[in-house]
């Protein structure tokens, strides 16, 4: 179990402007420095924030991080709230104790 | 003997400081109203020092490394995080601090009165202390004591350890010497759930809570506040909820009932503007 790994991915992606872009532009570089499993790193490395909420990535920092390539990307908030909300909808809400 | 000269709990959701500039949307004119009562009754009080009970979002803390309850001990505290500049426009700030208050309530070769707080001497405060001050002193002129709780990582304290932290609190500014006058200030949420699936719902996330909640701020029920407010309960109503647990430590530090407490609607929810005069 390394979901609180996950957290701590989160929480460095989302430092400054230059670690965003690090993660948005070489995800899988970024991600070399962490202990994850497949299935997490992958998740991570494909943004698939739906997954990760699933596993129990903690919803407040995963959404910060998503509001934080949102607003990177220009995509608009509504845009990104209701594609976010479509993504962990399915999940309901998943232990995300550490 | 310190004087208590003001207790204000507010809320410090980051979205307000863009939407309350200039012309304020309808639904939040009631919230920016609070922020003027708050803002003038901070004033009014003329406080030496403000205490402040808030809880980091994952910008000093995070899972590498967090702390339940942290007090910021420094000269000089600086406020706003790189990604809250990006996300909500906010100021970097800078204030001074009040490392004689804080070592009152944290204690000196010891921890005081069985209080295991850690501590920062280098603290940055988030948004939890920044939208307040930016409301209520913009100034950043009077020193702080910033107190951190850990209301999002759980382990979580107990709402009854909230309290116990508010007892200790004001027993350490009662106990303090310098004839200090000192006013509190905590912010928190009411339901509210940011990253789960009531996000952005435009609405209270459990109208029925925040009812409840300002309820017992209102009429000093802290009992009640700590047999309700389970890991559980807390859970239903939304993820942030927790950060109500701050008010807990509020309302323990004034030990009376608010002089006045609501909860205003918007479309953040209901945020809560609880204010006791001296005490």
């Amino acid at each position: 179990m390394s979901r609180g790994m996950i957290d701590i991915v989160l929480y460095d992606i989302d430092q400054t402007i230059a670690s965003i872009d690090r993660f948005a532009t070489d995800p899988g570089g970024f991600l070399d420095a962490y202990r994850l499993t497949e299935d997490e790193r992958r998740a991570l490395e494909t943004w698939d924030y739906g997954s990760l909420y699933a596993m129990g990535a903690h919803p407040f920092l995963l959404f910060q991080v998503v509001r934080s390539l949102a607003v990177r990307d220009g995509v608009a908030m509504p845009q990104i709230i209701e594609q976010y909300r479509e993504a962990i909808s399915p999940h309901g809400a998943p232990d995300y104790i550490t | 003997m310190t004087e208590l000269v003001a207790a204000l709990g507010v809320p410090h959701t980051p979205m307000l400081w863009r939407l309350l500039e200039g012309d304020v949307p309808p639904d939040l004119r009631e919230v920016a109203v609070g922020f003027e009562r708050a803002r003038a009754l901070l004033s009014e009080a003329e406080p030496d020092v403000i205490v402040m009970v808030a809880s980091d979002h994952f910008h000093e803390f995070n899972h590498a490394n967090m702390a339940t309850f942290s007090i910021g001990k420094a000269d000089h505290i600086d406020g706003t995080h790189r990604n809250e500049e990006r996300s909500f426009g906010l100021p970097t700030v800078e204030m001074p601090g009040h490392p004689g208050l804080a070592e009152a309530i944290i204690g000196r070769e010891n921890l005081a009165g069985g209080f295991d707080f850690s501590f920062s001497n280098n603290p940055v405060l988030d948004h939890a202390y920044v939208v307040p001050l930016l409301f209520l002193r913009p100034e950043m002129d009077i020193p702080v004591v910033p107190i951190h709780t850990n209301t999002n990582a759980p382990p979580i304290p107990t709402a009854q350890r909230f309290v116990e932290l508010g007892r200790h609190i004001r027993k350490a500014l009662d106990q303090h010497d310098e004839g200090l006058r000192v006013a509190v200030i905590a912010s928190g949420h009411l339901a509210y759930d940011l990253g789960g699936p009531n996000l952005f719902l435009g609405r209270s996330t459990d109208p029925g809570f925040d009812a409840m909640a300002t309820g017992w701020i209102r009429r000093g029920e802290l009992d009640e506040a700590e047999m309700v407010c389970t890991f559980t309960r807390l859970t239903e109503a939304g993820n942030l909820t927790f950060q109500f647990l701050n008010f807990l430590t509020l309302a323990a530090i004034a030990g009376r009932p608010a002089d006045h407490a609501e909860g205003i609607a918007c479309r953040f929810g209901h945020e809560p503007f609880y204010f006791w005069g001296p005490s």
